[in-house]
């Protein structure tokens, strides 16, 4: 039985001899990471964006610092990169969602037979918010919501300092509640016990 | 209402992609140029996959197999004294004519024989690709000629052969500063490893490159080799071509030093640079896993998992010509 897999730090370790290994790599994070782009970018790019997130992980092999056990945060370091290169479309779907209702994002990926389902109110109140916020907000607060990363692991991914993860995360909150009409104390303790 | 739970359920029924569509992204070389810190070819074992066997997801039984599926190749096979051998091919490497350097519009050729895990016999691969980095042609086996067109790309590992043999006109000749130097060079720094394996692949990366070392730089590398803790050679070590030379192999203990070891501290790989026991021209690389291994959920067999052998070099004015 395997219960304990080498942890992500040795897998890249050895596939920097032994490239067989980088398998391991991308069978342990690739179908979450196509997930998490296929939310922001819909199915035509996802796999565009998640094939070339692991060329150039491979090709970076050699930078990866292994005091970092999960390779999370670096992976989705180099999807922001590129997921980034198509923030007009990535936007486009958000604005039609919020004025039509209707989510071409999920329309892509959804049987399109019973897709066509309207949006709540509250999700497109969400979706313009999410237009409106600035592309680094947006990214650190997405990071959070849908790919479950850590504020340390935000500021790792992003290449920026834990206080800028929580600055910017705090913004695109306060932004996104105030879009949806409200503010809720509740959520700002949360947001302090997150940190 | 929680804003963070409200955009957690938006979206939220996107789906994982099947194992088939997956499977497709993976990365597959070549595709553009070589890979800084492995070797292309080496790419070719990852995305043929011969020697990895999967066995399912976390927490399924691992088949049964024999340890003994693919037998390791050992035989024939003696230890040499690393530095007296070292310092032999050091002598003999000076003393090679100095290689020209190509026009940016020739194309450097590069023929391999390949064979990966259990493939039952080695593959020819070659390559052309352009002195100035911006175009390379491939072909595999009996196949077609693929072309590729290579856009600089900022952040990308990979130097061009031109940047390579500039940045080899420029290294120190002087072994303990060429040791030095590729210890310590920001561009080949990987966290987390130990400076003799990373004096050591840099070296590998330099000898698996398309531009030749010049006489005096490789004179200096043998003598750098020789001094590094965990160098070891042996005679009888055969390339993917069948010749035989000396395999010169890096199995420092220290920490970081990418070496694996079981719990006795026997190691359970081996990667072998070889060269011809004579010229000392570099042949190929072999390398040997002595043990079944898993990694995270695929099942890693002992045998020879990669062989090659550098048959033949040369620079010339199209793709598809080969030199005389």
């Amino acid at each position: 039985m395997i219960t304990h897999g080498p942890d992500d730090a040795e897998v890249i370790e050895r596939a920097r001899r032994d490239p067989a290994a980088f398998s391991v790599l991308f069978d342990r994070h690739a179908p979450a990471l196509h997930r998490y782009v296929l939310r922001r970018l819909g199915d035509s790019l996802a796999d565009d964006v998640v094939a070339e997130t692991f060329l150039t992980a491979f090709r970076r092999l050699g930078r990866y610092d292994t005091a970092h056990r999960d390779a999370r945060p670096w992976l989705h370091g180099i999807a922001a990169n590129l997921i980034g290169r198509h923030r007009r479309a990535e936007l486009r779907a958000y604005l039609a969602l919020a004025r039509t209702g209707v989510d071409e994002v999920a329309e892509s990926y959804a049987d399109r037979v019973e897709a066509r389902v309207s949006a709540s109110a509250l999700h497109r109140e969400l979706a313009e918010a999410l237009a409106v916020l600035s592309p680094g907000d947006r990214e650190v607060l997405l990071l959070v919501a849908w790919a479950d990363l850590s504020y340390e692991e935000v500021a790792r991914a992003l290449g920026i300092p834990i206080g800028t993860v929580r600055s910017r995360l705090h913004r695109a909150r306060r932004k996104t509640r105030a879009a949806l009409g409200g503010s809720d104390p509740s959520a700002v303790q949360e947001e302090a016990r997150r940190g | 209402m929680d804003d963070l739970k409200l955009l957690g359920e938006l979206r939220a029924d996107a789906p994982e992609p099947s194992a088939d569509r997956l499977d497709a992204l993976r990365p597959r070389a070549p595709r553009r140029r070589h890979v800084r810190f492995v070797p292309p070819l080496l790419l070719v074992a990852a995305a043929a996959g011969v020697a990895v066997v999967v066995v399912g997801g976390v927490g399924t039984p691992v088949p049964d197999l024999p340890t003994t599926a693919r037998p390791v190749v050992t035989a024939g096979i003696r230890p040499m004294n690393a530095e007296v051998v070292l310092r032999r091919a050091a002598r003999v490497a000076e003393r090679g004519a100095p290689v020209p350097a190509p026009r940016d519009d020739q194309w450097v050729y590069w023929k391999l024989l390949v064979q990966n895990g259990d493939d039952p016999a080695p593959i020819a691969e070659e390559y052309w690709m352009r002195f100035d980095g911006t175009a390379q042609s491939f072909r595999r086996a009996q196949g077609g000629m693929e072309h590729l067109a290579i856009e600089p790309e900022p952040g990308d590992d990979q130097l061009t052969p031109r940047e390579f043999a500039a940045e080899f006109a420029e290294l120190p000749t002087d072994p303990a500063r060429l040791l030095d130097h590729v210890k310590n060079d920001p561009v080949w720094k990987a966290d987390g490893e130990h400076e003799d394996a990373r004096a050591f692949r840099v070296f590998s990366v330099f000898l698996y490159q398309e531009v030749p070392l010049p006489p005096k730089l490789r004179g200096a590398m043998f003598r750098a080799l020789a001094e590094i803790p965990g160098v070891r050679v042996d005679a009888g070590v055969r390339d993917a071509a069948g010749r035989t030379g000396i395999g010169v192999a890096f199995e420092g203990d220290v920490p970081g030093s990418g070496v694996r070891r079981d719990l006795n501290g026997q190691v359970t790989t081996r990667s072998y640079l070889i060269f011809d026991d004579t010229t000392y021209e570099f042949l190929g690389r072999r390398e040997e896993r002595f043990k079944n291994e898993i990694l995270g959920t695929i099942l890693v067999r002992a045998g020879t998992e990669f062989v090659s052998a550098v048959v033949a070099t040369g620079v010339v004015d199209e793709p598809g010509q080969i030199p005389g």
